[in-house]
Formats: C-alpha cells, structure tokens, sequence
C-alpha cells in the first residue's frame, strides 16, 4: 500500500483518507488543515462556526433537536452537536418557536451540509497527495 | 462551566415579521460564498479570493430578487 505524507503523519492511503475525513467532520477544517492547506482551514474553521455559533444564538440551543430532520444536518457539522442536541433536549428542556427557531435551524442545518462539503473537498485533496506521492 | 457558556444561547432572540428579517440572509450567505469558494480555488490569495466571494454573493442575491419577483408576480396573475 503506498504511503501518504503530510506534516508528520504517515499512514497507509486509506487510512489517511479515513483520518482526514474524520477529522474533517470533528472540526470544520482540521481535515484541510492535516493535509497542509492551513489557509483554507482556518477560513472554514472561522466560517462555519460564525455561521453555526449565530444561529443558536438567534434560535437558541433548542433548535437542535434530534426529533427533527434537521437534526440530521446539523449533525455534519461535527459530532459535538449530538451533545448539544441532549443538554437542549434532556437536561435544559428548552424550546423555540416561529421566526428564530427557522433561522436558527436554517443557519446550522447549513453549516452542516457546508462541512460535509468540506470534508469531501478535504478527502480528495487527500487523495490528489496520494496519487501525486503515489507517482514520484 | 458549561452553564455560563451557554447563557447567551438558552432563550432565542425576537425577530419580528418584518422586510428587514430577511437581512439575516446576508450572513448566511456569506458564509456560503466564502466556503464554497474555499473549497472550489486552486490556490488561496487574498484579492482573488475576496473578489470571487464577492461576485458569488452578489450572484446569489440578485438571482434570489429574481425569484423573488416571478413568484410574486406569479402569485399576482394566479391568486390576485
């Protein structure tokens, strides 16, 4: 299997997509960010945490709610948001209604499917460094 | 801990039914612009970059107001 290469890690190519992948849908950009593209990292890093940080901020923690189908968007944006989903849910007992909760719901339900956007870009980013080391 | 950090996060903010709610589209989009442009250039250089983030906001706006005018003007010719 031929090995990939970037900063210090070196693993097995598969394995290496895998970890990008991962990582990628842990933190917004981290999966950019291991395979060298620091740039493109923090601006998604930046991006999709205003994006998701305002919109519990207009809707508050409950617009995550794992009753819904929205939850499962906002779940691309990293797994953390299952946390949320049960301190709103089980713990806090919060609610919202009408105009906030749809923002809010619209906000970080995007910047879900925006991260998995990223975290394919990273994977294949990934995959480009392994063909290119692939072929040295 | 986690409750004061949550404080700003526990009760939602008032948005009334008003045209200005949907300034709120503004960040949203622009966040759309900047990621997606992140993901899409080659290479990442600052001028560049602003100015294709700019030109996809400006486009998903305008084409927003477009759509927004056939449905109203559908709307208008069907429902009255």
């Amino acid at each position: 299997m031929t090995q990939a290469t970037a900063g210090k890690f070196r693993l097995p190519s598969f394995g290496f997509l895998f970890l990008v992948g991962v990582l990628g849908w842990w933190i917004p950009g981290a999966g950019h960010w291991i395979i060298g593209e620091r740039k493109r990292a923090a601006i998604i890093f930046i991006s999709l945490m205003f994006a998701f940080v305002l919109g519990i901020y207009i809707g508050s923690i409950a617009v995550i709610d794992a009753g819904t189908p929205w939850y499962w968007a906002q779940f691309l944006a990293s797994p953390g948001v299952a946390y949320l989903a049960h301190l709103s849910g089980s713990v806090y007992h919060l609610d919202s209604f009408g105009k906030p909760r749809e923002i809010g719901e619209i906000y970080t339900g995007i910047t879900g499917m925006l991260n998995l956007l990223c975290v394919v870009n990273a994977v294949y980013l990934a995959h480009c460094i392994n063909v290119k080391e692939r072929n040295k | 801990m986690i409750d004061y950090c949550l404080a700003g996060f526990m009760a939602p903010v008032y948005i009334g039914t008003t045209p200005q709610a949907f300034l709120l589209a503004l960040p949203l989009i622009a966040v759309i612009s900047v990621v997606y442009k992140a993901t899409k250039m080659e290479e990442i250089k600052f001028a560049p970059f602003v100015w294709q983030v700019f030109l996809l906001f400006c486009s998903i706006i305008v084409f927003m107001v477009l759509t927004a005018i056939v449905l109203f003007v559908f709307m208008k010719l069907t429902v009255g």
